[in-house]
């Protein structure tokens, strides 16, 4: 017993009072998102033969504060990086599915659907009273209707390729900033000297590489000096403290020129197409490049058919006033399609009758009115467009949900092994002031012996 | 596994919304009566209730067709009798003229009321629908048939859709209820024709009853013009029946593809807000313990 054990008693004293003072943060942050709990590392000092003549305390026993780390398990972080990127991913699509969906609303009594019946339903009124102005009125109306019909659901489609396009902007603009902040938060770690706590900058930092995953599928490579790096597909937007930033360019594709659209693309550094992408922006820039343009040119399929199928039967057929009938529909797209202009002036032009049987004949009308039953017809397109999206729809919400759950879940384990618990905490507290105290007790009872050994001793006979 | 206040709170989170979510939905489906209300929700029943609803707006249609086709007949038929009537008439005067005990007045008066009957009959046959003469085919023409029998209509057939497949003819021709035209023996032509060859006939004191033959064979004419008619008129029937039948087997089948089973989704609605209630109650008893409540 000597002054050695005096210096471990304080080191003990030292350390518990540490472990107070992370307990207290890790008390404070058990709400705070993205927050790992943190752990004093204590390590008990070896005694050594060698020590106790040379007086060196340390050697002594005692406990020595090794540093302060954040309890995290790195095999859940990295998985709960891929699949809420890949949950992410599915979710946009499929939220993008569902609002073109949401354009056609069918099935319904009012989408394009029942205005293809109404036009064949007029088309028959027409052939029932082919020499009646009421009924010719009525048609161009109905006819009218179906064209303002597709043409709402072409600019529908054409809104949300603008939303998803200036989305696809914001998101770009959110992971530069993302990438600018991991890149600050390495800077400051690899430049901070080794006694200090770099643990909550940490901690800010894996909630911008989460965030970064979500909407890039990012992925990240530790390096040793405690930076990192992050990649998305092969290419790599953060490199210790340096950043490439990403932008957006619009380019002419064969594909999409038809539909009036130019192709969207996230390029690296200005220069250089990013080719794998995963997460948010991938489902919006799939979107943008091939979901909606396809949807943009079915339509425009389904108009062009029905201009097609209408004008040919319609130029067999014979006006009011014994003319040859020209177009019905002129236009060529969803967007452009439109009641012939000498229609609407005058709806005695509408060819009825087949020529020569004279002004009460609505042959020819009764034929287009049969293009109802057309399986290879406008309406069958519409159709089965309306059904195929429909079928997409619904097996991207089951991959989408299913993918959400799974991350969810991943989510949940990751957050478990890095998160506070109450209960733990108060548990240490309780041990944390016991050994406290008993640190304390030990260094007033070797005060105790020293004053033994300093005023009690030697004192005989005074 | 470790459990922290966060990952407890954030479990408790997600099953209470999932829930709700499911409560929703029930709430969602009684209120609108339908399980699909977008071709996602369910692909194939949507697809069915597509295809339902089509054909019930083609049936509307197709029985809006036939009840223009069945009011076309009807006045078809109408007209169809009063020329018999008038036809029975002119038959009566022709065998009232041969009588022998007429003098020349009477005859003359018996001649001008036959040439009355043949612009009747010629007027009958002019009838029209909405402006459509019934008997003239689809020809411009208004009046089809002059008080001379001469006749500028066509042959050509009124059609009505009424299914996806059968156009039902709903005009009879009008040399088929007035019989032919004949250019050179007016005598052997339509009614109109053969009035005016009887009246003139008895005029110039020849007896009408050479003409007998012909009045028969034309009020034949008018007969089976009556019996297509009536055919035609069973026929629109029939689709009738079958527009009806189909209707309510297609609405039938339609709801079977869409509408809620209100029982079900009443009892899944309970069951459901049972096990909300249950985790919402066992969330404010887990989450509020601590060990601080016992720690001193």
């Amino acid at each position: 017993m000597s002054v050695e054990g005096l210096s471990s008693a304080v080191s003990g004293l030292l350390a518990h009072r540490r472990r107070l003072d992370v307990i207290s943060h890790n008390v404070a942050n058990a709400n705070t998102e993205g927050y790992s709990r943190q752990r004093v590392d204590l390590t008990a000092n070896s005694g050594s033969a060698i020590g106790i003549w040379s007086g060196s305390s340390s050697s002594l026993g005692g406990v020595t504060i090794d540093g302060i780390s954040r309890s995290r398990d790195a095999f859940l972080e990295v998985r709960s990086l891929a699949s809420s990127a890949n949950a992410a991913e599915l979710q946009s699509s499929y939220a993008s599915h569902l609002d073109l969906e949401g354009v056609l609303a069918e099935p319904s009594d009012s989408g394009v659907a029942a205005a293809f019946d109404d036009l064949w339903a007029a088309f028959d009124d027409v052939a029932n009273f082919p020499d009646q102005l009421p009924q010719r009125v009525a048609l161009v109306n109905s006819a009218t209707i179906l064209t303002e019909r597709l043409g709402e659901a072409d600019s529908g489609f054409r809104a949300l390729h603008t939303a998803a396009r200036q989305t696809i902007e914001a998101t770009v603009a959110t992971v530069n900033s993302l990438a600018e902040e991991i890149a600050a938060i390495n800077h400051a770690v690899a430049t901070s000297s080794g006694g200090t706590n770099t643990n909550d900058l940490l901690d800010q930092r894996d909630a911008a590489v989460s965030r970064l995953a979500e909407l890039t599928g990012a992925r990240v490579s530790q390096r040793d000096n405690g930076t990192i790096d992050v990649y998305v597909g092969n290419s790599s937007i953060v490199q210790g403290s340096r950043t490439f930033e990403l932008s957006v360019t619009e380019t002419a594709d064969p594909g999409l020129t038809p539909v009036g659209l130019q192709r969207t693309d996230i390029m690296i550094g200005g220069s250089v197409r990013m080719t794998s992408l995963g997460g948010e922006l991938a489902g919006h820039v799939s979107n943008v490049n091939s979901a909606i343009p396809s949807a943009l040119s079915t339509l425009d399929g389904v108009a062009a058919q029905l201009i097609s199928d209408v004008n040919a039967l319609h130029a067999t057929g014979e006006d009011l006033d014994g003319n040859v009938g020209g177009a019905f529909f002129s236009g060529t797209s969803a967007a452009t399609i439109s009641v012939d202009a000498a229609i609407l002036a005058d709806p005695r032009a509408v060819a009825a009758a087949s020529p020569g049987s004279g002004i009460r004949d609505g042959e020819i009308a009764l034929g287009i009115a049969e293009l109802r039953n057309s399986a290879t017809g406008a309406d069958s397109l519409y159709e089965s467009f309306s059904v195929s999206l429909g079928l997409a729809t619904s097996s991207l919400q089951r991959r989408s949900s299913a993918q959400s759950e799974a991350a969810a879940k991943v989510d949940e384990a990751r957050l478990a092994a890095r998160s506070v618990s109450l209960d733990e905490e108060m548990v240490d507290l309780v041990a944390t002031q016991r050994a406290y105290e008993a640190s304390a007790r030990v260094v007033s009872a070797i005060d105790q012996m020293l004053d033994t050994l300093v005023n009690r001793l030697g004192t005989v006979g005074r | 596994m470790r459990i922290s206040n966060q990952s407890q709170v954030l479990q408790t989170k997600r099953n209470v919304s999932s829930l709700q979510g499911r409560i929703a939905e029930h709430q969602t489906n009684i209120a609108t009566g339908k399980r699909v209300r977008s071709m996602s929700d369910d692909p194939s029943a949507a697809a069915q209730a597509y295809k339902f609803n089509r054909q019930l707006r083609h049936l509307d249609q197709y029985s809006r067709n036939l009840d223009d086709a069945k009011s076309w007949l009807d006045l078809a038929d109408q007209v169809s009798q009063t020329v018999d009537d008038r036809l029975i008439r002119a038959r009566n005067l022709m065998l009232q003229s041969d009588s022998g005990v007429l003098g020349q007045d009477a005859r003359s008066a018996i001649a001008e009321e036959i040439r009355g009957i043949a612009a009747d009959v010629a007027d009958s046959l002019n009838t029209t629908r909405t402006g459509h003469p019934i008997f003239g085919g689809t020809s411009s023409s208004d009046a089809p048939f002059d008080a001379n029998g001469v006749f500028s209509g066509n042959t050509k057939a009124v059609l009505r859709s009424v299914s996806d497949t059968v156009q039902l003819e709903v005009n009879i021709h009008g040399d088929m209820i007035a019989g032919a035209y004949d250019a050179t023996t007016p005598a052997d032509g339509n009614i109109m024709q053969v009035l005016q060859a009887v009246a003139t006939d008895i005029d110039n004191g020849l007896p009408a009853n050479t003409h007998l033959a012909r009045i028969e064979e034309l009020q034949h004419g008018v007969h089976s013009a009556q019996a297509t008619i009536g055919a035609r008129q069973r026929g629109v029937e029939g689709h009738e029946d079958r527009i009806a039948d189909t209707r309510l087997s297609v609405e039938t089948n339609r709801s079977k593809a869409v509408d809620v089973d209100i029982t079900r989704e009443l009892l899944e609605l309970k069951a459901t807000e049972v096990s909300y209630q249950a985790s919402i109650g066992v969330a404010a008893r887990v989450l509020s313990a601590s060990v601080l409540d016992f720690l001193r």
